[in-house]
């Protein structure tokens, strides 16, 4: 009886190790190690964390620069505010004149546009990855850095003065910040859909 | 078609998707193609389903590649549970597919891994596959009253067989570190589209797919691979993926910035998981019955919860509601027919749908649905759709 419940016990605490440590090769031994520049792409999406931000830094007045000269306003309007591409500044209840508005949809959409970002990481990371539209790349980290600071400021979130580099990114307190509810699916189970 | 085969002839809503020059030959261009169709098959001339393009929208309208335009799946002309790849629903957020060599293509496994992995396509395809019958579903496909047709409301749901290895599989290789709790999907596509994505979600179900239908994913479903991530919305089904990172916070890419943002209006914003749903495809707005008597109603029922327990139809307005038959086959996460006889006394009614899943969540109201949210336009929208058929026959949005 005795014995039986040793090797239960035995048996236990060896896939609790198991669970916990996978074996360090691969069962099937297939693929090949990633190189430096795969493992931190130029592209990655930074997360609320700030983990992966890039060295670099920018303020709003060299952002008001980049967002002239590197074409931002042939979308966006000269100012952020005019279109035809999404409404980057100004007031989140008015539409794009193209239509839909996404950033400008507040009355939809919880969370959208530039001032109701909950993390100004999703701010660096969409112009960072996604823009310009067709030239991605085309930005360096202080660019990134500088427009991120000249749309915060243009929004009225931070001051024209404030230094964007990845440290102070992630203490921007965003307006909407309080709305953001940790998601409950860590634990995430079939079935689990609130009501 | 089947509405065709029945007696009903499509009415002005179907111009939709009538042809035009830029989208597929009609039946004369198909008579005199001189195409091969026995090296790669053709449908009949007849045949025309197509899918119906959606008008750029806002932020939409920097991409001037037609190619990246959204469309809607033709639902009343489908015939069983599978949507042809070529009439599979397209939301691409404006981007045109990109243009992947699969001979260049890898997927890189990273993160908060023991072993981080790159994969060629050719090593994918050397490890254990599953083929799974699952739709797909935007999470912006709401019944609206603006809509004239089935397609504007619900067009944006297609199912497919997907062919490809299980995610857990994949993480076993890697060997997932302590702590984590979610991944990041990423897309090749040109905004890099990415998505947060539990871990638990992660180990149970979620495809890396290569195949569709028995063929290659199709460039604009991701060639030449797509996450399929069965249940939850649409744009968790990442296309053209590149990256799995192993985290442990969600990401909030930009197209997830709203996903964990809680509106004091409503009572809950971040279901990822479809709710259960069904509409009536035929008779359905856009049609038309050209005489009273007999008519098989059909339709489409599914959940991301689960398998379609049961799915009720009423023909008088929801007064009285009858158990529809389901025709086999009934799948988890697939998309489910089903079928009631009816007989048409030629006066105006209402007739809609109501699905039940096997976890036991029936499907709501739209004013239900609209109160829960706090708008009425609200995303997961699996509320009830009511079609009105007028004296003369004709088949109207009765929302």
């Amino acid at each position: 009886m005795r014995s039986e419940t040793l090797a239960v016990t035995f048996v236990l605490a060896c896939s609790a190790v198991v669970a916990a440590q996978p074996p360090p090769t691969s069962k099937y031994r297939l693929g090949r190690t990633p190189t430096p520049a795969e493992l931190s792409p130029r592209d990655a999406h930074v997360p609320p964390s700030g983990d992966g931000l890039p060295t670099g830094s920018g303020t709003a007045k060299r952002g008001e620069i980049v967002y002239q000269t590197r074409g931002c306003g042939s979308c966006h309007g000269p100012t952020g505010e005019e279109g035809p591409g999404p409404v980057l500044v100004g007031s989140l209840r008015r539409r794009a004149p193209s239509g839909h508005g996404d950033h400008a949809a507040e009355n939809h959409w919880p969370g959208r546009g530039v001032k109701n970002f909950p993390f100004a990481s999703i701010l660096w990371s969409w112009i960072n990855v996604g823009m310009p539209l067709h030239q991605q790349g085309y930005l360096t980290p202080d660019e990134v850095y500088s427009l991120t600071a000249y749309l915060l400021h243009r929004n009225g979130i931070i001051k024209e003065d404030e230094v964007m580099d990845a440290e102070s990114l992630v203490k921007v307190q965003m307006p909407k910040r309080a709305d953001y509810v940790p998601p409950p699916f860590a634990d995430w189970k079939p079935g689990l859909r609130g009501r | 078609m089947a509405a065709m085969a029945i007696g009903v002839r499509p009415s002005d809503g179907q111009t939709l998707w009538s042809p035009d020059a830029a989208h597929g030959a009609g039946p004369g261009a198909a008579a005199s193609s001189t195409r091969d169709t026995m090296a790669y098959g053709e449908r009949s001339r007849f045949v025309t389903a197509k899918r119906a393009r959606m008008a750029m929208i806002g932020n939409m309208d920097m991409h001037r590649d037609p190619n990246g335009w959204d469309a809607r799946t033709p639902l009343d002309q489908m015939l069983g549970i599978i949507t042809p790849s070529a009439l599979h629903y397209v939301s691409s957020h404006g981007n045109p597919p990109p243009d992947i060599d699969p001979r260049e293509h890898r997927l890189i496994i990273y993160g908060m891994v023991d072993r981080p992995l790159v994969l060629s396509l050719d090593e994918l395809m050397r490890l254990p596959s599953v083929s799974r019958i699952h739709f797909i579903e935007c999470i912006y496909n709401s019944p609206s009253p603006r809509g004239k047709t089935l397609e504007q409301n619900h067009g944006m749901i297609s199912c497919s067989e997907w062919t490809g290895v299980p995610l857990s599989v994949l993480l076993d290789e890697v060997g997932v570190k302590r702590g984590a709790s979610w991944l990041l999907a990423e897309g090749a596509d040109a905004t890099k589209h990415a998505k947060s994505i539990p871990m638990a979600k992660a180990l149970s179900d979620v495809l890396v797919a290569y195949g569709q239908n028995g063929e290659p994913v199709r460039p604009h479903q991701g060639y030449p691979l797509r996450l399929v991530v069965p249940g939850f919305e649409g744009k968790f089904h990442v296309k053209w993926l590149k990256g799995i990172k192993v985290v442990n916070e969600p990401y909030l890419t930009y197209w997830e910035q709203s996903a964990f943002v809680r509106d004091p209006k409503t009572a809950g914003s971040y279901y990822m998981e479809q709710g259960p749903k069904s509409v009536v495809t035929f008779p359905s707005a856009g049609q038309r019955l050209t005489s009273r008597g007999f008519y098989t109603i059909n339709g489409l029922a599914w959940s991301g919860g689960g398998t379609v327990r049961r799915v009720e139809v009423s023909v008088d307005g929801g007064r009285t509601w009858k158990d529809a038959h389901l025709p086999e086959p009934a799948l988890r996460i697939a998309l489910t027919r089903f079928q009631l006889p009816w007989t048409w006394d030629g006066k105006e009614t209402v007739i809609q749908s109501r699905c039940t899943d096997d976890t036991g969540a029936v499907q709501p109201t739209f004013a239900d649905h609209a109160a829960f949210w706090g708008i009425s336009k609200a995303p997961h929208g699996n509320a009830i759709q009511p079609w009105k058929i007028t004296n003369d026959g004709q088949v109207l949005n009765a929302l």
